[in-house]
């Protein structure tokens, strides 16, 4: 069972297509009798890092600048300043992505569905870009 | 995720790259809910210290004291971070280690032979260099000139450019 194209969307359709280990042929049995609900906080054994947890990602250049949101969009390093959103990002493990704090509804991707080599942050659509 | 070119300055964008394990493409996740980790020296990799006053001066081995010159690409203006001893060590002699003169007595700043002793215990603290007592490093009276003495002082606040220093790590071979 495959949705098809990949597309994390509402209404999307379901096909059988032929197995790759894609994201999209993968799914969980949530009987309901059980607790269905994942937990918002904590590991995320899977991507190793804190769900919903505020971090920032400092390089290990020489002066440690910080990963930041530069001019809404694009992705830089710049000098890291305490409780700066625009540096500031968390882990979303509903979409499997890295949101920005500073823009909630983005998360950083590579554009032009991931045939750039530039990095920003785009409105959240959990593909693999 | 790798800053583009390696290049470690403000605004620099980032981007994808092939994994070559370069520092530039390292990154370190800091949570905003625990406290910051101390950024030290990188052990054993030369380095030289320069100072942020307008004149970017680097500290230097002047006979067995130091002050602040134009770099010159001189063994007296390179070091080494040995944290065995939790030392500062001149990179051409490694017997020797920054030092507070007269055992500590002293606020002035020589070369002395590593003995370990507190009084050659210096930590990265941002832009200080701070001693084990809490003293840093100081272009004396913030003259901003060749030859100008350095020595250990307390903290003038954040802002004291003749306190601040820049760690710049380099290829030994260049000097």
């Amino acid at each position: 069972m495959d949705v098809q194209g990949g597309r994390d969307k509402e209404g999307n359709n379901v096909i059988t297509w032929n197995r790759h280990n894609g994201a999209n042929q993968k799914w969980k049995i949530l009987y309901l009798d059980e607790k269905d609900d994942e937990p918002t906080s904590g590991l995320d054994e899977d991507s190793g890092l804190f769900r919903n947890r505020p971090f920032y990602l400092i390089s290990r250049l020489p002066k440690h600048r910080a990963l930041t949101v530069s001019h809404g969009r694009a992705l830089a390093i710049t000098d890291k300043k305490k409780d700066n959103p625009h540096q500031i990002f968390y882990f979303d493990h509903l979409t499997r992505t890295v949101k920005s704090k500073a823009y909630t509804g983005k998360s950083i991707s590579i554009p032009n569905k991931g045939r750039n080599n530039a990095l920003d942050v785009e409105t959240t659509n959990a593909r693999w870009w | 995720m790798d800053v583009r070119g390696g290049q470690d300055r403000n605004g620099q964008d980032v981007i994808v790259w092939s994994l070559h394990n370069g520092l530039n493409q390292q990154w370190d996740v800091v949570y905003t809910d625990l406290p910051e980790p101390p950024v030290n020296f990188q052990p054993n990799k030369p380095f030289v210290l320069i100072n942020q006053m307008a004149g970017k001066r680097l500290l230097t081995l002047s006979g067995a004291n130091f002050v602040v010159q134009s770099r010159n690409n001189s063994p007296e203006q390179l070091f080494k971070f040995d944290p065995e001893t939790k030392t500062i060590k001149m990179f051409s002699n490694q017997l020797h280690s920054l030092a507070l003169s007269h055992a500590g007595k002293s606020r002035n700043l020589i070369a002395h032979k590593t003995d370990g002793a507190w009084y050659q215990h210096f930590i990265l603290d941002g832009k200080f260099i701070k001693n084990e007592r809490g003293l840093v490093l100081d272009v004396s009276g913030s003259k901003d000139r060749d030859g100008q003495n350095v020595i250990v002082w307390k903290k003038n606040g954040e802002n004291s450019l003749n306190q601040h220093w820049q760690v710049s790590y380099v290829d030994a071979d260049t000097v």
